[in-house]
């Protein structure tokens, strides 16, 4: 059985907890320090490392779990989706940019608005399946639904975005 | 180029029917620069899943993490340490505590042979004194004995015996 390093195994996620907790929380600042919790308790819990099979969806379930406790005791809604355009990477600016990568800009963005404004479950599909790569029943593990459940709440959003474009 | 591949890639892709790999070729595609015209709406989605998945965390983060990490090792060794300690002296404990039991127990049980004894000394006695004063009452209660009697129980010299 492979033996788990904290920096080489586990450090490596923290990226992909990043952006699943700020796909939950819409909020940078929150998404950080669920991220920074989600580490510490996978340290905390390094003598049940040997027992578990995908590290990667277990670190992402407790991050979820921990992003979703922060949204019910705050219960946050969509308006905080500015505070995610601020932590995306900005491609181009877009002072400098030509009509047509200006209307495609305004058009990426009402994409964006768009994902951050569907469903928690379905932001949260669409982060793991679309962003981080994850296999249905990854994905199932990680959102504790059965696999049909997944692909049903990932249609859903498939097609809603669809339908603005 | 033929877009029927990628077309039908993309009905199955709206229909959540395509593979990882699959999707994979949808995002490749869509990163290149000529795309035809029918197609080009669909570049959004995927552009806007490429700038999410460039997001990442502040510079800062893993200095701020290990150095919470380090604080929790050290509070966990000091919490080691002391149930070391207290572990260690537990043996000795329980033995402590067996050998106070059994002193205890030893205690208890030589002062209740102690008290028995002193009993049955003390029942003795009094049956003694018991007798005793029996005896005494049978010589206080003893009947008036006759001149007679008392000629007949008294001592007699030999040469009386040598006449009779």
């Amino acid at each position: 059985m492979k033996t788990i390093d904290f920096h080489n195994d586990v450090l490596p996620l923290k990226d992909k907890l990043f952006r699943l907790a700020l796909r939950i929380t819409l909020n940078g600042v929150e998404a950080e320090d669920i991220t920074q919790e989600t580490l510490v308790r996978v340290w905390e819990k390094r003598d049940e490392w040997h027992q578990v099979e995908n590290m990667e969806a277990w670190c992402l379930t407790i991050c979820r779990r921990l992003a979703l406790d922060y949204v019910r005791k705050n219960e946050l809604r969509a308006e905080k989706e500015q505070d995610v355009a601020n932590f995306q990477l900005s491609v181009a600016g877009s002072e400098a940019m030509p009509d047509d990568a200006l209307d495609q800009r305004q058009r990426v963005e009402a994409v964006r608005r768009l994902i951050d404004q569907l469903p928690e479950i379905q932001r949260t599909i669409i982060e793991l399946r679309d962003i981080e790569g994850l296999r249905y029943d990854e994905i199932a593990h990680v959102t504790e639904l059965t696999e049909t459940q997944v692909k049903v709440y990932l249609h859903r959003a498939r097609k809603k975005i669809r339908e603005l474009l | 180029m033929d877009y029927k591949y990628i077309e039908q890639l993309l009905e199955r892709y709206w229909e959540c029917q395509t593979t990882l790999e699959e999707e994979a070729i949808l995002r490749n595609f869509f990163r290149q620069a000529d795309i035809p015209a029918s197609l080009l709406p669909y570049r959004d989605i995927f552009q806007v899943e490429e700038e999410m998945a460039e997001v990442r965390l502040s510079d800062d983060f893993d200095k701020r993490l290990m150095e919470r990490l380090e604080v929790k090792e050290e509070e966990e060794v000091a919490q080691c340490q002391t149930i070391s300690i207290t572990q260690r002296l537990r043996p000795l404990y329980r033995a402590a505590a067996v050998v106070a039991v059994v002193l205890t127990i030893g205690m208890a049980a030589q002062q209740g042979f102690n008290r028995n004894d002193d009993d049955e000394a003390a029942q003795q006695q009094l049956t003694a004194a018991e007798n005793q004063s029996d005896t005494l009452q049978l010589f206080t209660d003893m009947p008036e004995v006759s001149p007679q009697t008392e000629a007949v129980l008294a001592p007699v010299s030999t040469d009386t015996l040598l006449i009779q």
